[in-house]
């Protein structure tokens, strides 16, 4: 009787763990094509273990302008490039978000600083972290 | 295999407790789990969850030693001006109180109160009818935390502040964690030394017990016993957590007691669950 139910239990396991491995994999493969002149990402949200870690997420950017141009996708704390396009009016680009911080990221005209639209992916956590008082004696 | 409800009961009650918890880690996995370093802990926080385990090794209920079953798993922490309550937070006690009372880069040194699980009674099997309950045990000492980088080495030594053992059990543990993308890994291993008073009480056989049970008269001495464990966390959410945990020891000592059913030196158990933190 516990063999089989080891058995039973032994697909279950193997089971969750496979689940939650497809989870982790999507693609989150939802088509949000973008209107005229809007940033938009997927997913939105990169979720790290603890507060202060580093969060790894590959996002997907897509843009739109009404016009055709030379445009970059800009990181905005930095203002380094994320990618550049010639002569298009829509883009869309995979990126490996790393960062323990929420980010903002914008598209530009080539060497203009004003941001067309923006969007925001936001690092989040599941447990808060702080530093507990150092070198301090406390016997009550 | 025919089980009594009772034996069903005790079954599901160690199941649950030596898994809810992975009892036999040790008071830093949780640290090593939510990849923390450089001395810093999670703030309060409850979890439950739903997990599945399997097990092998001794057992005082079954001839085979091997249990595998679902689990419901409950653990908290609440922090307070230096004052902490773990409850069922992998720690070598199931709920363990305690002060903070020194605090730097590297070290950190506790008082702690933790009561132990009981040992056998007259409910865990029917071949313990006539036995004296075995009590928990309320254990009071000292834990000493060392923080290098992503390694944790942790000492402690504690005694029965109760006298029910009048037993002391001291710990060394050795542990570290990794992070692969949003994956958290983490290794641990730990030596632990029970003396002849703790493992006496707890697996000892008296002969005036022998004489109402059949069982064999035993006097527990001191033991030194292994146990790691290696494991993964993943964070699906903000509130949802995934565990995987494969926990490793041995038994060496404590298993020559005739309160067992199924002798074995080693023990391995695997754990995987889904939890809910608020």
């Amino acid at each position: 009787m516990i063999l089989t139910y080891q058995k039973h239990l032994a697909s279950f396991v193997f089971g969750f763990t496979a689940a939650v491995c497809l989870y982790t994999s999507s693609t989150y493969a939802e088509n949000n094509s973008p209107k005229e002149n809007a940033l938009v990402v997927t997913p939105l949200r990169c979720v790290a273990l603890r507060q202060g870690q580093v969060c790894y997420q590959e996002v997907t950017f897509r843009w739109h302008q009404p016009e055709v141009g030379n445009y970059c996708l800009v990181e905005l704390s930095s203002s380094d490039n994320i990618k550049c396009w010639s002569n298009v009016k829509t883009g869309e680009v995979d990126f490996d978000f790393q960062s323990d911080k929420s980010l903002t990221y914008g598209i530009r005209k080539t060497d203009e600083q004003t941001n067309l639209s923006s969007v925001h992916i936001t690092v989040s956590w599941v447990f808060k972290s702080s530093k507990r008082p150092k070198a301090s004696w406390k016997l009550f | 295999m025919w089980y009594s409800p009772i034996k069903k009961l005790s079954l599901m009650a160690i199941l649950l407790v030596a898994f809810s918890s992975f009892a036999y880690a040790a008071d830093i996995a949780r640290t090593l789990r939510t990849n923390t370093q450089d001395n810093n802990d999670p703030d309060n926080f409850i979890e439950i969850g739903l997990g599945a385990n399997a097990f092998v090794g001794s057992s005082f209920t079954d001839s085979d030693g091997i249990f595998a079953g679902p689990s419901i798993n409950l653990s908290a922490s609440y922090n307070w001006n230096g004052f902490f309550i773990d409850v069922l937070a992998e720690t070598a006690e199931p709920i363990v109180i305690g002060y903070n009372a020194y605090n730097s880069d590297n070290w950190s040194f506790d008082l702690v109160l933790g009561t132990t699980d009981g040992g056998v009674s007259e409910d865990t099997d029917d071949r313990f009818i006539g036995i004296i309950k075995r009590q928990s045990s309320t254990m009071l000492g000292l834990r000493l935390t060392g923080y290098f980088g992503k390694n944790i080495l942790q000492v402690s030594l504690k005694n029965d502040a109760r006298g029910r053992s009048k037993g002391t059990v001291a710990s060394a543990l050795l542990g570290r964690n990794w992070q692969y993308r949003n994956w958290n890994f983490h290794g641990l291993v730990g030596l632990y030394l029970a003396d002849a008073k703790f493992n006496n009480y707890y697996y000892g056989v008296t002969k005036e017990e022998s004489a109402v049970t059949g069982i064999q008269t035993f006097d527990g001495e001191a033991a030194i016993t292994f146990n790691s464990s290696m494991g993964v966390t993943y964070p699906i959410s903000e509130n949802w957590i995934y565990r995987a945990n494969v926990g490793f020891g041995s038994n060496f000592g404590q298993n020559d007691s005739s309160l067992f059913e199924k002798k074995r030196n080693f023990h391995i158990g695997i754990h995987s669950s889904i939890s809910y933190v608020f």
